[in-house]
């Protein structure tokens, strides 16, 4: 197998050759750095490449895959040799962790995050720590201090944000799979502008322990990746119950590969229409009901519905993401404010100033908003609407900003009320850049999330597009 | 060329379940039959991928605990009775013993994640082992050549030095097809009787 069809395997794919023995964990790894340092000077979707650790893993992979065991005793893990990125905001003992902000430039965490050490006890090789939206706040990726990351699919658009850079990784073909932070559509809307598919799982289902925080109360960690399946294997690794971590949950994890094809036949989905879509490209509107009548090919009863709060749960979301974010940088903001960039710092400045009554309100509403979405899912199995209104805006010019601001708008309301939520490719607009579609389930609900989007993608071949990257 | 190492299967060899009334009762109580339980635990996808460790054996058990509309609770008493009748063979396992003062032994067993752990600290004759070679930990079933390939690789030897003795009619041409000799074991004696009679070159 040559180098660009290595790189062009999926993760499920990859892992089944690598324990097959048919392919080694050094030839797989030395192709995705390769390609990083070939072609990740035009993307700049990392913040450190961990190259020669990565190899000496991979080296060290193939030795263990060959005695059938690793090193210490311990068993192949089910992502034994594959290569995976990490957002530059999961600690990684020894290797810097910057949350892609200039305080952070020095920090070299002593301890693995939960998910990395997870990460590690399944066998995967990590490539490299992706750029992002300083400290997670914004949705563009146009990092001050570390450069600004460029979309595969256009070199002048943004990949979205704040996990920008794992999107783009992925589009480029650096990484097999790569693990991102939501806390106002932070997987997602990469995932959407980059056309690779990412999962913001339920609040509580991933640790955030060794996780730098943006917000105490919506963070969620989660897997991207080019195809469903995918990104049901890296959750399976990461998902699960950490005593440790005070926002986790003790739930019992499901088995998101059992039972993925089989299908939405008879399910209830409510594709999601008022006047707060309204504002919603209409290249997308379309390719988002063509989507829904896919899934009514495939046996789903599809009916089209208002989803009221959406508007209220997204304003409260950023209220409650500024005032958690400048409570965590309090010092820093009080300290040396102009150590973080323009529109971050506007950012945190409104959070610090925001009245305590207006952020009791946004967190009495979340407790409202959660039982009232989750009353939605008493009806119907799947929620259906864009992830985004709009696709990939540019990097600069006078539109960039007003343009950025349009993008959280439909995937905030879910990290307000923790509900498990799903980007996935469903179409291009007419100028060739990737549109996302968003599932939404109840709580807990990730198999059967993951269930549907698989069932979306067999039925579609959006997955086998990719840009040209020369 | 002279056998230099015994390989031996576990499940049905080793250990096998010689009263299936806690197992009977579990499947009745299930609405199944004794063949259809046991097919829902060893292959059937979610068992299938716990035999190649892509699931853990927690999660295996999770799985079967939703098929079953199950409480966390009754899972541990679900493995109690499926695995109830099983009794460990210790004669035959002495007689392993006994054969490593001429020969390298191995396992080599599909099984879940958790087996190794039984093997060392529950029934505790991993002692009678140079090396074991499980499914759940090396990402490979038998029949597939590889894990017999695996198997001898680790013990060094060749496979035309090697007996691989298994239940499963399977597993045996498996490790025919690998070129290891092979016994299908039917009963502690005749198992015994036909290894001791190709280590002794068919002399006796």
């Amino acid at each position: 197998m040559n180098t660009e069809e290595l790189v062009g395997l999926s993760l499920a794919e990859a892992g089944r050759l690598v324990r097959a023995r048919e392919i080694s964990p050094v030839e797989l790894t030395q192709a995705h750095l390769e390609r990083i340092a070939r072609l990740d000077g035009k993307i700049n979707s990392f913040i450190t490449v961990m190259d020669e650790a990565a190899m000496q893993q991979a080296r060290q992979a193939e030795a263990e895959l060959a005695r059938g065991e690793r090193i210490n005793g311990q068993p192949l893990g089910a992502l034994h040799g594959l290569p995976i990125a990490l957002k530059d905001l999961f600690e990684t003992a020894g290797v810097r962790t910057t949350a892609g902000s200039k305080f952070f430039s020095d920090y070299y965490p002593e301890q693995d995050a939960v998910v990395t050490s997870k990460l590690k006890s399944a066998g995967a090789i990590l490539v490299g720590k992706n750029n992002m939206h300083e400290i997670a706040l914004g949705l563009t990726t146009v990092n001050p201090h570390y450069g600004a990351c460029h979309n595969p699919w256009k070199l002048d658009r943004v990949p979205g944000g704040s996990s920008g850079g794992s999107a783009a990784a992925l589009a480029a073909r650096f990484c097999l799979g790569a693990i991102g932070s939501d806390t106002g559509g932070s997987i997602r809307v990469p995932a959407a502008l980059c056309g690779v598919v990412g999962l913001k799982p339920t609040y509580g289902r991933v640790s955030l322990r060794g996780v730098i925080p943006l917000s105490w109360n919506l963070d969620h960690a989660g897997p991207m990746a080019r195809q469903v399946l995918d990104v049901a294997l890296l959750l399976q690794i990461i998902a699960g119950y950490d005593p440790e971590d005070p926002v986790s949950v003790d739930i019992a994890v499901d088995d998101y590969l059992l039972g993925i094809q089989r299908g939405v036949a008879g399910w209830r989905i409510i594709l999601a229409e008022d006047d707060y879509f309204e504002h919603t490209h209409p290249e997308i509107a379309q390719a988002v009901r063509q989507a829904a009548k896919v899934l009514e090919e495939a046996g789903a009863k599809i009916e089209t519905a208002p989803l009221p709060g959406a508007r209220d749960a997204a304003l409260n979301n950023g209220m409650i993401v500024v005032s958690d974010a400048a409570a965590f940088h309090a010092e820093r903001l009080h300290d040396q404010p102009e150590g973080f960039g323009a529109d971050v710092l506007q950012r945190l400045q409104i959070g610090a100033a925001l009245p305590l009554v207006d952020y009791i309100r946004a967190r009495r509403s979340q407790v409202e908003m959660r039982r009232q979405f989750a009353r939605l899912f008493e009806k119907c199995d799947l929620l259906l609407l864009p992830t985004t209104p709009i696709a990939a805006p540019p990097i600069s010019g006078p539109d960039a900003l007003e343009l950025a601001r349009w993008l959280t708008r439909y995937t905030a309301p879910f990290n307000l009320t923790g509900l498990p939520a799903l980007s996935l490719p469903c179409g291009f607009t007419s100028d060739g850049l990737p549109i996302g579609l968003q599932m939404v389930a109840r709580p807990w609900g990730e198999a059967r999330l993951l269930q549907a989007g698989y069932a979306f993608e067999q039925a579609t071949d959006w997955r086998f597009r990719q840009p040209e990257l020369m | 060329m002279s056998i230099r190492a015994v390989i031996w299967d576990l499940g049905g060899v080793l250990v096998r379940t010689e009263d299936y009334t806690s197992r009977d009762r579990l499947a009745a109580r299930l609405g199944l039959s004794r063949e259809e339980l046991e097919d829902v635990v060893f292959s059937k996808d979610s068992g299938d991928r716990a035999q190649l460790g892509l699931i853990s054996v927690e999660q295996h058990s999770e799985n079967l605990r939703q098929r079953f509309g199950l409480q966390r609770s009754e899972m541990d008493r679900f493995w109690k009775d499926f695995w109830g009748g099983d009794r460990l063979d210790a004669e035959l396992v002495t007689f392993i013993r006994s054969l490593r003062a001429c020969y390298k032994t191995g396992l080599l067993s599909n099984a879940f994640s958790d087996l190794r752990h039984y093997v060392t600290h529950v029934w505790k004759f991993a002692d009678a082992f140079d090396e074991m070679v499980i499914s759940a930990e090396v990402g490979l079933v038998k029949p597939d050549a590889q894990i017999y390939h695996l198997a001898l690789q680790r013990l060094g030897v060749a496979p035309q030095e090697a007996v691989f003795i298994d239940d499963m009619p399977r597993n045996v041409e498996g490790a025919r097809a690998a070129n290891m000799h092979a016994i299908r074991f039917l009963s502690p004696q005749q198992a015994r009787s036909e290894l001791e009679q190709l280590l002794n070159g068919g002399i006796g």
